[in-house]
């Protein structure tokens, strides 16, 4: 079989129960090459779960997860060789240098002699570990122990990649250059599904977004796209010179705005925007004498569509 | 680069590899083999300095003894366990995960970690080779017995190390492992002490090795020391292999293996010696050893997962064929009734050459080999498989297999030796002496083998009809889930999204 087109990784319809806990319940996605999917969801959700399918360390009740067009099920050992995992507890052998920690893991992949030694020089390079190669593992940071295991995932420069939870527990700074290694890898081409509880993080990382709850996946797409979904009508935030009392009976009384109310020392109103119907609002509101000096569309961001999303039940 | 970057060559185990390069630097190596030579050495000091003039001839005995002692606590307690904390350190530190989803697979790693063990016991026997050789020198001990005793502990080195590693991977819980860990600890222990002993006893009176029997008996003592290793071995690599996985074939084709291993040697024994207890007893030693084996298939989980299913052979002959070697418990029965069955065949022929050796030999008990053995395979049969036909779909749950492969041997004794206790106490004497009808080795050979078809043999064979009645449904389901699997496998798949057939 060979690859010609269709997404990197495509999820179709899994389910997987751990006794009675149905951890994944028919949960169905996918991730384009070069693409950034944000897997967002509460604990317990079914997260790890789902990308551990994906990764072929459990296996699906139903359904199927694809990986450049090979199974997880009929084909798992294709499947990792295409497959970087990070998992959320990354594993960090004692008495190991890093170099000696990423010199296994290449003979792991059958990377040989001048190739493997390349290679590891080439993904310390990229994690920025160059100069730390002889460090004891036991020795590093977090941060580092994070760029380590994200070097580790590159070692085999697989086309997909799965990190679980890269950010936790990283501090601003290791998070900003973690985003930017990550952004740098999507820019190569890879698909990239990453899960992360800082949302805002991920909105600045990700294309678009998976978001999963009990197992359900609620919804897909980018977060604009989510929007448009959740909020059919434009919600748009104006704040004029003349008194609120008069913008609030203009707003009531123009036909084109459905509800409206009064915040942050203005009004926010919805209304069934295309760009010409708000230039025409925008310019009744100025003939009208209300002297606008703010009219800014209101978009959610990546927190309120999680929370207008998810019930925050657990299971 | 590292200074490390061309240590070691391409072909070696990654495992190995990385073993290696932290076991040398890690504490329990780098203190435990400086301290244990520091021991033998204190050990040596005094014994020379105490050397009794008198007692000259056997100075190199006794330091021998001594010496090799420090040697077997290193071999056979410090090696293993240092195997079973590698093994366990997988799981503490969260790098399993990470191993699956290389290239490596199970069995690589468990031979990875067992080489980098035997690496370490090569660097004890390097550093014991002096003292050794001393022993030697001083004269009291030949080299053959030297060379022999170290050949016998390293083999015992390597099936340790294998059995712990085999105990490590049983359980990812820490607790469960520090239990296993104890019990290991307690088990080598008593196998270095037994060893110091048995040395101290063979040092005294060794053995000439100049008859032929004497190498056969080695070699055979050998061998059922590196059994159990073996056995571990392929146990380890399906503890280890993905839950989802196909971990039960390679097991079920090397017990299979090491069956057929154990009966030429003893058919050729046969027909050098022909004997006629010999056929008898090998059949029911290699009955309990090939079922204690077999309890492992027997109670596996009935259904094939998604994976293995998809690799079910797509020809329903071919699957069928291969049914006994599949996963499931059913399809252990199978297997163990296959295992019988070779026995059988090995026995027909080792009885066919006594027979043809001594024609008119008037033994009939000979002739009822055949009978008793399949007698006492009977009761393994009902202890084995109807047990876990009962259980059933419940084997799923890891805690109802564990639970049904301590209860089943543990049933099969309290079944031997209650009615003696019953007879015990209603003072039946016949009971009390195990003639009761539970007990296999009274029907088997009191009344199968001496009298033929007689009432308690009868009633076994009766009990072997409804038993496997009442298994056979299980069989059919097992063999019908293969016959579907294999029809699924037929059946063209339907193309994935994104994929083409390639050229």
């Amino acid at each position: 079989m060979s690859v010609a087109q269709g997404p990197a990784l495509e999820v179709r319809g899994i389910s997987k129960s751990f006794g009675l806990l149905k951890a994944v319940d028919q949960a169905s996605f996918s991730v384009e090459r070069g693409q950034i999917m944000g897997f967002i969801g509460p604990n317990g959700a079914g997260k790890t779960t789902t990308m551990r399918i994906c990764a072929t360390l459990e296996y699906p009740d139903q359904g199927d997860v694809f990986l450049d067009g090979y199974s997880v099920l009929a084909e798992p050992r294709s499947v990792r060789a295409r497959l970087g995992f990070m998992p959320d507890s990354y594993g960090a052998y004692a008495n190991t240098t890093i170099w000696e920690y990423l010199d296994f893991f290449a003979r792991a992949y059958g990377l040989k002699g001048d190739a493997r030694r390349r290679r590891v020089g080439e993904v310390l390079d990229f994690t920025g570990l160059a100069t730390l190669q002889e460090k004891e593992i036991a020795g590093l940071s977090k941060g580092l122990k994070q760029r380590l295991c994200l070097a580790k995932t590159l070692l085999h420069d697989p086309s997909i990649l799965i990190l679980d939870e890269p950010a936790a527990g990283l501090d601003p700074r290791a998070r900003v250059e973690l985003r930017e290694l990550v952004r740098a890898l999507a820019a190569n081409g890879k698909a990239i599904l990453v899960s992360s509880h800082i949302l805002t993080e991920l909105a600045e990382m990700c294309d678009s977004v998976a978001v999963i709850e009990r197992g359900v996946i609620k919804a897909t797409g980018t977060v604009r796209d989510i929007t448009r979904r959740l909020r059919p009508h434009t919600s748009v935030f104006v704040r004029t010179l003349a008194p609120v009392e008069l913008l609030e009976r203009f707003l009531a009384e123009h036909p084109a705005v459905l509800k409206s109310r009064p915040e942050r020392g203005g009004m926010v109103f919805e209304h069934e925007a295309t760009p010409e119907q708000s230039a025409a609002l925008l310019a009744a509101l100025v003939a009208a004498g209300l002297q606008p000096v703010q009219f800014a569309p209101e978009e959610l961001d990546l927190e309120e569509v999680f929370l207008s999303l998810t019930e925050g039940r657990l299971q | 680069m590292s200074s490390g970057a061309s240590a070691f060559p391409d072909r070696l185990n990654p495992i190995l590899v990385k073993e290696l390069r932290s076991a040398l630097r890690g504490r329990y190596f780098r203190f435990l083999f400086p301290l244990t030579l520091l021991i033998a050495t204190a050990i040596a000091v005094v014994l020379l300095v105490n050397l009794d003039a008198h007692l000259h001839a056997f100075a190199g005995r006794d330091f021998f003894q001594a010496m090799f002692g420090c040697l077997l606590v290193a071999l056979i307690g410090l090696v293993p366990f240092s195997a079973f904390l590698s093994m366990g350190n997988e799981w503490d530190e969260h790098t399993y995960d990470l191993l699956v989803l290389s290239r490596l697979e199970a069995r690589q790693i468990v031979l990875g970690k067992l080489g980098s063990v035997l690496v370490e016991a090569f660097l004890y026997l390097c550093a014991f080779v002096p003292f050794l050789s001393f022993a030697f020198l001083l004269r009291g001990i030949d080299l053959t017995s030297i060379v022999l005793l170290v050949a016998g502990a390293v083999v015992a080195c390597v099936s340790a190390s294998a059995i712990a590693l085999m105990l490590s991977s049983v359980s990812r819980l820490r607790v469960v492992r520090v239990i296993l860990m104890v019990a290991l600890a307690a088990v080598l222990f008593g196998c270095a002490l037994g060893g110091i002993v048995f040395v101290d006893e063979y040092a005294r009176d060794p053995v000439a090795f100049d008859q032929a029997e004497h190498w056969i008996a080695l070699t055979i003592t050998l061998a059922l020391i590196a059994l159990p290793g073996l056995l571990s071995i392929a146990a380890a690599a399906s503890l280890v292999a993905h839950a989802e996985e196909n971990a039960s074939t390679t097991p079920r084709v090397v017990v299979t293996a090491l069956l057929l291993l154990l009966l030429a040697p003893c058919v050729w024994m046969q027909y050098e010696n022909p004997s006629s207890n010999m056929p008898m007893m090998l059949g029911v030693v290699l009955s309990v050893g090939i079922a204690l084996c077999d309890l492992f298939f027997v109670t596996e989980p009935e259904t094939l997962t998604r994976h293995v299913r998809a690799r079910v052979p797509s020809s329903p002959w071919r699957a069928l064929l291969a049914a006994p070697f599949l996963p499931g418990g059913g399809r252990g029965v199978l297997l163990l009734l296959l295992h019988f069955a070779l026995i059988h065949a090995a026995l027909g022929w080792m009885v066919a050459v006594y027979v043809g050796v001594y024609p008119g030999h008037s033994n009939t008990d000979v002739r009822n080999t055949h009978l008793a053995v399949l007698v006492f395979q009977i009761y393994l049969f009902v202890y084995l498989a109807l047990p876990s036909t009962i259980v059933g779909r419940r084997l799923q749950r890891a805690g109802v297999r564990v639970a049904t492969r301590v209860l089943i041997p543990i049933g099969a004794l309290l079944s031997l030796f209650l009615p003696a206790l019953a007879g015990f106490l209603l003072r039946s004497e016949a009971w009390m002496e195990m003639r009761h009808p539970l007990s296999a080795p009274w029907v088997a050979f009191d009344c199968a083998w001496r009298h033929g078809v007689d009432g308690p043999t009868l009633g076994a064979l009766i009990a072997g009809g409804v038993a496997l009645a009442l298994v056979l449904p299980r069989l059919v389901r097992a063999l019908d889930e293969l016959r579907r699997a294999a029809r699924e496998r037929a059946r063209p798949a339907p193309a994935a999204a994104g994929v083409v057939d390639g050229a």
